[in-house]
């Protein structure tokens, strides 16, 4: 048992004796004491977002709680009691009583604290005052709490903090302290020896305040400025730790926080995230783009909820159809050096800001801010931005935030409002934009792979999904743009994916700045085909390496229950050497087509014909388009194949029927064996029509017990 | 040939504001440049989502009843389907766009989502766009490929100077193999 040689003080309290009740274990959220009116109004705050909701306005008591730290062994409030002068506990009522405390001599000359935090690996709280040094108390025997001053650390007690907190696991305090910079502490709470580890912030404008400071399980240390309530986050373990604004939080003259350090910083799921890809802050490891959402400030109509940002290209908003990315519109293009056009429609009253990554480094830098704390009143509004003289032409990211606070950062959580991220894309001056089949839509392409034979009709062999665009100047074509992915794969048969430009000879392709990104990710191998007449561009090898099958299923998307969000996606730029004229361009779609992949079974007839595993001797295209240079003409009239080269009559049977066909939508592809007449019946009376006016839209109207559904 | 009467019904999505047009032949046909009607079947979402399943009518073409011996029999299926071997299966026709005489500096936006908000207004998905091109000193010529569905769309003009922009709706007209939108603001 220890011994308390010199006792001076006992501060003992005989009031009301409620039993209090303990918080739940360990709660996720943290709690900020503030006390704009003397008395203590207790906050609990998402530190995600930055949201909070009042807890308790009155704790019980007519004066400050300061120095509080939430106690991971007992699950209680501990916090400085300023009207009684000794240590307050609050437990889940947020009813702060005060505790019969013994103070050594040091500890009843310290005076009030405004700095405490309890330890994790002991039932201690400690407080610190400057000048004073740190002090702690015991909390484990209620009966006989005990205040003493940690010895030794009056002399380090230098250091100007208003908050500190306990590391989850290695049992030091660490703290920011005040001023121009913020300085990260380390200190020890057998000494109160503080090490300074380096400025972490800088401040633009006033001084810091960190009244609040948390730890979440991983060694992050969050401080809330009670200036303007920003929330920053600093991994303390870095070697060179650095400060990141986090979210946005309440501001108070008077602050000081507590949160169990063992409790994980949860988003919660009523927060909305953007979806630009992750170079632009959208996951919450990133520090993503969020906002709590209100009901009371959003863009557009809509609004999701997620759980994490979901980047492109596997963003909720390209795969769902309640995109609720709705808020914008761009009426007119985004040329460089020129103004454009901004619709913006909000609900409710608030503040939009917007970037726009002009040089397209994959980051919203500080000089690409292109709306900056734009006032916007409920309703549909125009504002114009300027694209600066230095944006690089093609495809980039913008990203919209509206939310009650003026100025803030692309990245991070707001309280409330909506981040929106559109993919756009910038030209030169007087470029347009013909798209097919629109800007926001995809033609369908479907194979049969049996090839040379003709297959079961379910023209789900390969399903591929395009949208094409071809930027234009002056009637001369500068490059075009694919957007591709792959909808369904329901054969064994392992495939690759290509575009044929018709009379587009190879070398019109400015092949170095051909660019391709594979799931978002830029691939380094040379999309340009060698040894060919005309230009073929490979999108894949072999689409089976760019899907997995759902549990018992064989195929992608082709069999009852085997569906997903997911898709495979692709993007590629084309420029060309000089500008083609529009009137020498092949129509839409090009010559898309699969191929074999090279040094695998294509089966037993495409082997026969080719002499050995077909790879890219074997293509299958689109009715009555050319084969490419790598095509074994010897497959032409084998088996049920009736083509005629002469006559530019290829890759059909002899009924006429093809092995692919368009279908200018996202298609809902048959199932597995239903046959496209089964389908789809009116395709019968199209097809049968030469003349192609019968039936012209048969892909809309499926026999719904015969078509894929997710 | 006889147009098919399409008797299937404009989807009505169940999200957003704006609702894809497919009812067009047979639905008042028109060949003006102006909507025939104001109540513009409104657009729901872009066409990314797999067409609207739940009224599976299918078409039933009309058969010719004149006893035309030189009639091909008409297929029933695949089996006895016989397609012309210069059929390519095409499903999108050529648009010919024309602007005259609009404003020196404006942009012209060509899309298929939209809903009418007014008489003289209009609600547009921009994001839905087949041609979105500057003007070139108030002209624009183009011949566009469009999809076979996409019978109504909408041509916008925007200007600069914060002046109401200019709309023009465009139809699929049934009674030409030539399909065009011009749109002079003279």
């Amino acid at each position: 048992m220890k011994y308390w040689p010199i006792l001076t003080a006992c501060i003992a309290y005989s009031g009301s004796v409620v039993a209090q009740q303990a918080f739940q274990a360990c709660p996720t959220q943290a709690f900020i004491v503030q006390s704009p009116a003397k008395y203590p109004i207790l906050y609990g705050v998402n530190l995600g977002t930055g949201s909070y909701a009042t807890l308790s306005a009155d704790m019980g008591i007519d004066n400050s709680l300061n120095g509080v730290g939430f106690s991971y062994q007992d699950n209680f409030l501990y916090g400085w009691d300023y009207q009684h002068q000794t240590l307050g506990k609050a437990g889940s009522d947020y009813q702060s009583l005060p505790l019969n405390i013994e103070k050594d001599s040091a500890a009843a000359n310290a005076g009030n604290f405004y700095v405490g935090d309890v330890a994790i690996n002991e039932n201690t709280w400690y407080g610190y005052r400057r000048g004073k040094g740190l002090f702690k108390i015991e909390l484990d025997n209620p009966n006989r709490l005990q205040m003493t001053q940690v010895s030794g650390s009056a002399a380090f007690a230098t250091y100007s903090i208003t908050d500190f907190a306990f590391h989850p696991n290695n049992g030091l305090l660490y703290a920011v302290s005040n001023g121009t910079t913020g300085t990260l502490l380390e200190i020890d709470p057998s000494s109160g020896q503080a090490t300074e580890l380096g400025v972490v912030l800088v401040s633009t404008q006033g001084k810091f305040t960190f009244g609040a400071q948390f730890f979440d399980p991983d060694g992050n240390l969050y401080v809330s400025n009670n200036g303007d309530g920003n929330i920053y986050r600093i991994h303390v373990e870095h070697d060179s730790p650095v400060g990141e604004l986090f979210s946005y939080g309440p501001s108070s003259s008077t602050n000081d926080g507590a949160r169990c350090a063992l409790a994980e910083v949860p988003v919660g799921n009523n927060v909305d995230f953007g979806d630009a890809p992750d170079s632009y802050g959208t996951l919450i490891a990133s520090n993503g783009a969020r906002h709590q959402i209100s009901e009371q400030l959003y863009l557009g109509s809509r609004i999701d909820n997620e759980a994490d940002g979901y980047p492109h290209p596997l963003s909720d908003d390209d795969s769902r159809p309640d995109n609720d990315e709705d808020g914008i519109q761009m009426p007119t293009g985004l040329e460089i050096g020129e103004q454009a056009v901004m619709l913006v429609s909000a609900h409710g009253t608030g503040y939009l800001n917007a970037w726009f990554d002009w040089d397209q480094n994959g980051h919203f830098d500080s000089d690409e801010i292109a709306i900056s704390g734009h006032s916007i009143s409920n309703g549909t509004h125009t504002v114009n931005i300027e694209i600066p003289s230095w944006a690089k032409a093609g495809e980039t990211w913008a990203r919209f935030r509206l939310s009650s606070i003026a100025n803030i950062n692309p990245t991070g959580g707001v309280s409330d409002g909506e981040v929106e991220d559109y993919a756009v894309t910038l030209t030169e001056t007087g470029v347009s934009i013909n798209y097919y089949p629109s800007a926001s839509s995809y033609t369908s392409i479907a194979y049969e792979d049996l090839y040379p034979d003709q297959g079961d009709f379910d023209m789900n062999d390969v399903v591929m999904h395009l949208r094409i665009a071809e930027y234009v100047k002056d009637g001369q074509v500068r490059r075009i743009g694919f957007e591709a992915e792959l909808a369904a794969m329901g054969a064994a048969y392992h495939n690759g994916f290509a575009i044929q430009l018709p009379n587009i000879t190879r070398d019109r392709v400015k092949e170095s700045q051909v660019t391709l990104y594979q799931q978002g990710v830029r691939q380094t191998a040379q999309p340009l085909e060698a040894d060919q007449t005309y230009a073929v561009l490979i999108f894949t090898d072999d689409l089976w390496q760019q899907v997995s099958t759902a549990d018992e299923c064989l195929y992608f998307r082709t069999e009852p229950g085997c569906g997903t969000q997911y898709r495979a996606s692709w993007q590629m730029t084309v420029p060309f050497v000089t500008p083609i004229d529009q009137a020498e361009m092949p129509s839409f779609p090009y010559d898309p087509f699969i191929f074999a992949t090279p040094n695998m079974d294509h089966g037993l007839a495409a082997k026969n014909i080719a002499g050995g595993h077909p790879g890219r001797k074997l293509e299958i295209h689109l009715k009555n388009k050319m084969p490419t240079d790598r095509f074994e003409q010897a497959y032409f009239g084998q088996r049920d194949d009736a083509s005629s080269l002469s006559q530019g009559q290829t890759f059909q049977d002899h009924n006429g029927m093809s092995w692919a066909i368009e279908i200018p939508m996202t298609w809902q592809h048959p199932l597995e064996n239903q046959r496209l007449d089964d389908a789809y019946r009116d395709f019968i009376h199209f097809a049968a029509d030469e003349s192609q006016t019968t039936a012209t839209r048969w892909y809309l109207n499926p026999t719904l017990d015969y078509v894929f559904k997710d | 040939m006889i147009p098919i009467l399409n008797t299937h019904s404009a989807p009505f999505q169940r999200y957003g504001l704006f609702v894809i047009v497919l009812c067009l032949i047979g639905c008042g046909g028109g060949s003006g440049d102006e909507a025939t009607d104001s109540t513009v079947v409104a657009i729901t979402q872009p066409e990314t989502n797999t067409p609207d399943t739940t009224t599976p009518e299918t078409d039933t073409p009309e058969t010719d009843d004149n006893d035309d011996t030189e009639t091909q029999p008409i297929p029933t299926s695949i089996d006895d389907l016989v397609v012309a071997a210069t059929n390519g299966l095409t499903p999108s026709f050529v648009l010919r766009v024309d602007v005259t005489s609009a404003p020196e500096r404006g942009y012209f936006s060509l899309c298929n989502a939209y809903q009418q908000t007014s008489s003289q207004a209009y609600q547009v998905d921009y994001q839905s766009c087949l041609l979105r091109a500057p003007l070139n000193q108030g002209a624009l010529y183009r011949e566009l490929q469009v999809a076979n569905h996409h019978q109504q769309l909408i041509a916008v003009i925007w200007r600069y100077d914060g002046s109401a922009p200019t709309y023009q709706t465009w139809q699929y007209d049934d009674n030409t193999s030539r399909q065009s939108l011009n749109m002079n603001l003279q």
